[in-house]
């Protein structure tokens, strides 16, 4: 038993470094189109995993979850383009202020249970969005912020011997690094002992008070957790594709992330993000047919509910699982 | 009454209002010495009530709990945890979708202080306690289901494990049996003897099944109607006549 555990460990651990490797080789031979759905895909994946913090681990339904990748993308755009600050501080901002966003929204979600805490991640994005949509001098309203400045990432480029390299694939490898470390962290956590309190706060919160867990402490911090990592990831989003718009943190934005992360299936660790990068495509192929997203959307949450609640995952688990045991 | 210091848990004057029912009606009683303490009466006396307001799930509308000489009525279930007031709940109540041995870890992990620790990973850290409690209670070789698949008996036995791996010195059992088949009974009866002796802890349990409560009591408490009508060791109660009207004479 301890032996496989183990096994399974350095498995795992084997199989996410291959990933890293793998998806790190993309820009070195895949054509910049590529390149850039990738990149989008990452970031995407990295919010829908962050808020499967929440939902899956933590049975916490946020429906505002849009709001602190909104909040990360403002801040990093706001410092680039209006404070002059360099990338690097500015990503770090990011994560700062959609933790920050979290923690004010957290102190109040956390006091109510099931859908009266949905509910109140919904006001509070709802709120959050509609100060970013109206403070129109600093973000630019509707109008959004635009020309946010590229960073200089030739040093990238130069270390890596690929002095061809556009910005865009330079970027692409700050994105996959940073993504990595996000999921590397919210790995750490689901794993570590705070990962099994916050199950029993998913289980049965009032039972997890009965033994000795502060549950709304831990509520909080995972709350705070969730809207960081989802802060770098607008930060790391806004630079990349130059801009920031109030629908970055609209409430159907918070929907979709959602949907997402239950279509690859909430009850893993991975699911979410196979269903980000799964529906994104389906997106980007029925992207000349913007009107049938709703319905294709539509039709996959029907089927998803009543045919298969576990997700992506939870087939792809059935079938290795069947397979095995023949 | 006169409580002492350092008794382990004082009672005083504590009321409770329902919407306009008073389930709780001026209850005072302590837990100086003595191993197991019972609170019997019948149904809808406020047995459950008065373990909610002592363990605080439930606030008092008056009347102050004491435990371990400091107040309590304002503390939170998991900080009477921390210090040692643990309970089990009536209706059976674990967590679901963690296995059995899962259940057991998370107590222990909160318990020792390792709740908010986020490395190095957990795994299969505290096994050796989880086996340990396991073999108390007689669940050791179910480690690995999930509480649904336990039979019913087994499951009370798996809340008793949670609660043991709290480190209770005051443990509150809302009625252990209630719902077990009669072996499963004498098995409780026997394991709940055997806790008491070898791990130093009080208990405060209520009960419906007088057996139980005979050979396991040395002080019972009867409450009716949210308030006390007597309370004694085993023979008085046996012998008192309100009791006997109220409450035997009924089973
Ligand atoms: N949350 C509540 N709201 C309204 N009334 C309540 C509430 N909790 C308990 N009561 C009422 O208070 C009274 C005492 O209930 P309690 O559950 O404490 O009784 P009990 O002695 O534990 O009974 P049993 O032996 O059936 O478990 C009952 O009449 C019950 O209906
Ligand atoms: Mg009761």
């Amino acid at each position: 038993m301890a032996v496989k555990t183990l096994d399974n460990k350095r498995n795992r651990l084997l199989m996410a470094t291959a990933l890293f490797l793998g998806l790190g080789a993309v820009p070195f031979f895949a054509p910049p189109f590529y390149v850039v759905f990738l990149n989008d895909a990452l970031i995407i994946a990295c919010l829908s995993m962050s808020l499967n913090l929440l939902v899956g681990y933590t049975g916490l339904i946020s429906f505002g979850h849009a709001a602190y990748f909104g909040l990360g993308a403002y801040a990093c755009g706001l410092l680039l383009k209006s404070a002059g600050l360099p990338f690097g501080v500015s990503l770090v901002a990011a994560g700062a202020f959609g933790g920050l966003g979290a923690a004010v929204a957290g102190f109040f979600c956390v006091r109510l249970n099931r859908v009266y805490f949905s509910m109140l991640t919904l006001a509070f994005s709802l709120i959050f969005w509609a100060i970013c949509f109206r403070w129109n001098d600093l973000t630019g309203g509707d109008q959004g912020l635009s020309g946010i400045p590229y960073p200089n990432l030739t040093w990238i480029s130069q270390m890596i011997g690929r002095p061809d390299f556009s910005s865009a694939q330079s970027y692409y490898l700050v994105s996959l690094v940073v993504v990595a470390i996000c999921i590397a962290a919210m790995w750490i956590i689901v794993s570590s002992p705070v990962g099994l309190m916050l199950r029993t706060i998913r289980e049965n919160e009032q039972r997890s008070t009965f033994i000795g867990v502060e549950t709304r402490r831990v509520k909080l911090a995972i709350f705070i957790v969730a809207g960081t990592i989802a802060g770098l990831a607008g930060g790391l989003f806004a630079v990349f594709n130059r801009g920031v718009y109030p629908d970055f943190m609209y409430w159907t934005k918070s929907a979709e992330i959602l949907i997402m992360a239950l279509f690859g299936g909430i009850g893993s660790f991975w699911g979410p993000a196979i269903g980000s990068l799964t529906l994104l495509l389906l997106h980007q192929e029925t992207v000349a047919l913007t009107e049938y997203w709703s319905f294709a959307l539509g039709v996959i949450l029907l089927v998803l509910t009543l045919r298969f609640p576990s997700g992506l995952w939870g087939l792809f688990e059935r079938f290795t699982n069947t397979r095995r045991s023949k | 009454m006169n409580a002492s210091a350092n008794d382990l848990l004082t009672v005083r004057a504590l009321r409770k209002t329902f919407d306009g029912f008073q389930a709780i009606r001026g209850v005072d009683f302590s837990i100086g010495h003595g191993r197991v303490h019972a609170v019997i009466g019948p149904n809808g006396a406020g047995k459950s009530t008065l373990f909610n307001l002592i363990t605080g799930l439930d606030r008092p509308d008056e009347g102050e709990v004491t435990f371990l000489g400091s107040p309590c009525s304002h503390m939170s279930p998991a900080s009477l945890c921390r210090r040692g007031m643990v309970r089990s709940f009536q209706k059976s109540n674990t967590f679901l979708g963690l296995s059995v041995f899962e259940n057991i870890q998370a107590a222990i992990v909160s318990r020792s202080g390792e709740g908010w620790k986020i490395w190095p990973p957990l795994g299969r850290r505290f096994a050796d306690e989880v086996q340990e409690i396991a073999e108390q209670v007689g669940i050791a070789d179910k480690l690995d289901l999930l509480p649904e698949d336990l039979a019913y008996g087994y499951q009370r036995q798996l809340e008793l494990a949670i609660a043991l791996a709290s480190r209770p010195r005051l443990l509150l059992l809302d009625e252990p049996t209630a719902g077990m088949s009669s072996t499963d009974t004498h098995r409780a009866v026997a394991l709940l003897k055997r806790i008491v002796e070898d791990l130093n802890i009080v208990l405060l349990i209520t009960e419906h099944d007088m057996g139980v409560v005979f050979s396991l009591a040395e002080r019972i408490i009867v409450l009716a109607e949210g308030q006390i009508i007597a309370d004694g060791n085993p023979e008085d109660i046996r012998a008192n006549a309100e009791v006997k009207r109220v409450y035997l004479g009924k089973s």
